[in-house]
């Protein structure tokens, strides 16, 4: 005020505006003018502005001329807006008077308007502000957190808590270079986060750092960090809390956690295993139960008396055999002492009875007893100790088996013993006798065996001597019939040629002669070349050959060329065996040929079969033809044997010599069957057709 | 047709067999002149023309030769092998007439190159007619030379 210029107004013309303007005057809204009001002029006494300044103590007046008398006025405002108004003042004012018409202060007013309204705006900003700087200061001053201002690396700005947070005071920490209240470890990590947020890169805007205190003790600080402006450049506004406790109690609580885990899991183990323990019990405990069920239904079945008695040897039980047997029922000898021990056995049942409650347990013990009806029995005892469920002596148990029978039983059996004894002594002294007889029979066996042996031996030897034999008459024979065989075929040549060249000389009887001679030269040569064959039969070794027996026979039967009037029937099914093929094909040759030859049916019939035995296959050659009386079976396979005529039927009498003798190098045999008009079968039997031994 | 029949030559041993052979040339009335040796060495003087047989006119060369086996001295099969051995005589045409139904025989009769080996057939009807059917496959048959 004392360098604002002082200017003194009189205003003419009091309307609103002027009321408006000198509430203006009064408020000294402006700071560099001064406005002192002197005096306000209007016709009118009622004017607003008239009223209001008398209020106001400002002089007043109807006429504005007398405005001019007022000391040191300078400048009058003309508001009433008549433009004579303002030319009469022009005209009529001092000269040092100045005169603002109401244009101008209409154009004034505004102005000031507007300037107060930004002064009234600015002021509430500033008080706004003020207000909000005071809310502000409360809360960061109040707040439990530390809160700070970083900028340029240096703490500007924070509140107490901050500062206490790292043993500071206020004004310590304030300028103070924010890394140094950072741990040391630390300080890459925080520079690093700073710098990328300053940068606007994407960091958390929440971790956990450590930090360093003014006595060098190092605590966990989480701090939650933004970028703001501060006084025109960037700064980070942080928000900090002490979590060293935090994390000191979160590692106790993990600990104590683990512990507590530790001791959980370790108490949920004890508490299955109890579990199961309690389950076992229980289980065992039924178990208990059950058996002691069964045992009480094997009692109660038993064939045996069954006694159980408690300790004090008072009855507890007997079933129902017992009372079968003694007569006594249960209830009878519930609770009582059991009164059937004759005197005498006394001694030896209490001996048992002691033994029974010591825990000893025996079988098979023999004694008597009374029934009830007083009867003495012989009893065999087997006794044994009683427990109950916890396992603890509760009485005995005791069978007694009623003897009586076997005790009978036993002395018929002495008896019968003693008698057997003496008959057994009897006969031991003839068995005496007869032995020394045996020995002397057997020793004469011995020996007879021993000539058994050696005759068989001999036999032995004979039989090959026999062979022998017969091999060198083989090959005697054959050489013989080889040798007759050519001057036989020149008598005949001869007798040919004589009969041929002489038929017209001789006489009829001559030529008879002749014929015989033919004949009998004839019957030669056959007989020869019969002896022939059989010697020659298994002279030379021949090797067995694998041949399947159905092909062998069919081709053997086609190359016979036997009559039309011969049916020959044979299987289907034939083994394949190793045989020496040339002394089975004469063996099958020649029975095929004699069951053709010895057959006057008018149908003749063959049958070639293999027949199952026991201990392989015989083959069989039958046929529907005369039949051989049994009486000749053995003679016909004899050489030179015939049982006919030659008129009846030819033939030299050696096929069946021939066959056995094949037969026999085959190590097999040939048997027959046959019955006269009954028709023969001849049977087979060849190692190869044999079952493996 | 129409050709000079040829000789025959027959080295055999056996008397009666010769008699039939001979009654059965005169049989079948065949023109074919027949010359007899008893054994093995005769027959091949008489091919050599040596011994007895050294008189032109004696040993008439043979179109054929029928040899038995069994002979005494050399046998037929040590004649045949002679025959094929030697340069002049190679070619003749050899046929073993024998008992022998022997397979050795046989086999070794054709290996040393006889022509034909027949077993002498059993009666004479028989043999007659072979010697016939011989005579007469030999007259169709041309001869080496």
């Amino acid at each position: 005020m004392e360098n604002a210029k002082t200017l003194n107004v009189a205003i003419v013309g009091g309307g609103p505006g002027c009321k408006a303007i000198m509430d203006m005057i009064f408020a000294e809204k402006l700071h560099q003018l001064h406005m002192n009001l002197i005096g306000v002029a209007d016709r009118n006494p009622d004017a607003m502005g008239l009223v209001y300044a008398k209020e106001k103590g400002v002089f007043t007046t109807y006429d504005h001329r007398d405005l001019y008398k007022l000391e040191n006025l300078n400048l009058i405002i003309e508001l009433t807006g008549h433009e004579e108004v303002t030319n009469q003042i022009a005209l009529t004012k001092p000269e040092h008077i100045r005169l603002m018409d109401h244009v101008c202060a209409r154009l004034f007013w505004d102005v000031f308007q507007i300037e107060e309204r930004m002064i009234a705006e600015q002021k509430l900003a500033e008080k706004a502000l003020r207000k909000s700087e005071e809310k502000y200061s409360t809360l960061v001053e109040n707040s439990l957190t530390g809160i700070y201002i970083d900028q340029d690396a240096r703490i500007v700005l924070c509140n107490d808590q901050f500062a206490e947070i790292y043993g500071y005071s206020k004004a310590e920490v304030i300028g103070m270079e924010s890394r140094k209240l950072v741990h040391p470890e630390d300080r890459v990590l925080t520079n690093n986060i700073r710098t990328k947020r300053m940068q606007g890169e994407d960091v958390p805007s929440e971790y956990e750092a450590r930090g360093l205190t003014k006595k060098g003790e190092t605590i966990w600080i989480t701090r939650r960090n933004t970028i703001v402006d501060y006084q025109g450049k960037p700064a980070i506004l942080g928000n900090i809390a002490d979590i060293t406790q935090h994390k000191r109690a979160e590692a106790a609580l993990r600990d104590s956690m683990q512990r507590l885990q530790v001791a959980y899991d370790q108490s949920i183990m004890y508490a299955r295993q109890l579990k199961s323990e309690t389950v076992e019990r229980k289980q065992a405990e039924a178990a208990l139960r059950e058996s002691q069920e069964q045992y009480r239904t094997v009692l109660e079945a038993s064939p045996d008396p069954v006694v159980v008695y408690d300790m004090e040897g008072k009855g507890i039980y007997v079933n129902p055999a017992f009372t079968r047997v003694f007569g006594w029922t249960s209830e009878e000898v519930l609770g009582e002492k059991m009164g059937y021990v004759p005197g005498e056995n006394w001694p030896e049942t209490q001996v048992m009875i002691d033994k029974v409650l010591a825990g000893e347990s025996f079988t098979g013990v023999e004694s008597r007893r009374h029934t009830k009806d007083g009867h003495i029995i012989y009893v065999s005892i087997s006794a044994g100790i009683y427990l109950d469920a916890r396992g603890a002596s509760a009485g005995s148990i005791h069978i007694l088996r009623d003897i009586s029978e076997r005790k009978r039983v036993e002395a018929a059996l002495r008896e019968a013993h003693d008698e057997l004894e003496r008959r057994v002594e009897e006969r031991t002294a003839k068995l005496a006798r007869a032995t020394e007889q045996l020995k002397l029979e057997l020793s004469e066996r011995k020996r007879m065996e021993e000539a058994l042996r050696l005759a068989h031996r001999d036999l032995r030897v004979k039989a090959a001597d026999l062979e022998a034999a017969n091999e060198e008459l083989s090959q005697y024979a054959y050489v013989v019939s080889h040798d007759l065989k050519a001057p036989l075929r020149a008598i005949r040549n001869y007798t040919d040629f004589l009969r041929e060249d002489l038929e017209d000389i001789l006489e009829g009887e001559q030529l008879t002669y002749l014929d015989g001679l033919k004949r009998s030269v004839r019957q030669g040569e056959e007989l020869v070349g019969d002896l022939l064959e059989f010697s020659r039969v298994g002279m030379a070794a021949e090797p067995k050959v694998s041949i399947d027996l159905g092909v062998f026979l069919r081709e053997l039967i086609a190359s016979l060329s036997l009559p039309s009037d011969v049916e020959v029937a044979m299987g289907d099914e034939w083994p394949t065996i190793e045989v020496e093929q040339t002394l089975l094909r004469q063996v099958l040759q020649n029975l095929t040929v004699n069951a053709a030859k010895f057959n006057t049916a008018e149908r003749k019939r063959i049958e070639l079969g293999c027949l199952p035995t026991e201990g392989g296959y015989q083959l069989f050659v039958r046929d529907n033809g005369i039949g051989i009386d049994p009486r000749y079976h053995d003679q016909i396979f004899g050489v030179f044997q015939r049982l006919h005529t030659r008129e009846e039927y030819e033939g030299t009498g050696l096929g069946l010599a021939i066959v056995k003798k094949a037969v026999a190098k085959m190590h097999g045999w040939v048997r027959i069957e046959s019955e006269p008009g009954l028709g023969s079968t001849f049977f087979i039997a060849l190692p190869s057709l044999q079952k493996e031994s | 047709m129409g050709k000079e029949p040829f000789v025959v030559l027959m080295a055999e041993d056996d008397e009666h067999d010769i008699v039939a052979t001979k009654r059965a040339w005169k049989k079948h009335h065949v023109a074919n002149p027949l010359y007899i040796v008893n054994d093995g060495e005769a027959c091949l003087d008489y091919l050599y023309g040596k011994g007895k047989y050294g008189e032109p006119g004696a040993a008439p060369r043979p179109g054929i030769v029928l040899l038995d086996i069994k002979m005494p001295k050399l046998d037929g099969l040590s004649v045949l092998k002679q025959i094929r051995g030697d340069k002049a005589l190679r070619r003749l045409p050899v046929i073993i007439l024998t008992t022998s139904k022997a397979e050795e025989d046989r086999f070794r009769s054709y290996d040393l190159g006889a022509n034909a080996y027949i077993v002498k057939p059993v009666g004479f009807e028989n043999f007659s007619q072979a010697v016939r059917m011989i005579n007469l496959f030999w007259q169709l048959v041309e001869l080496p030379d």
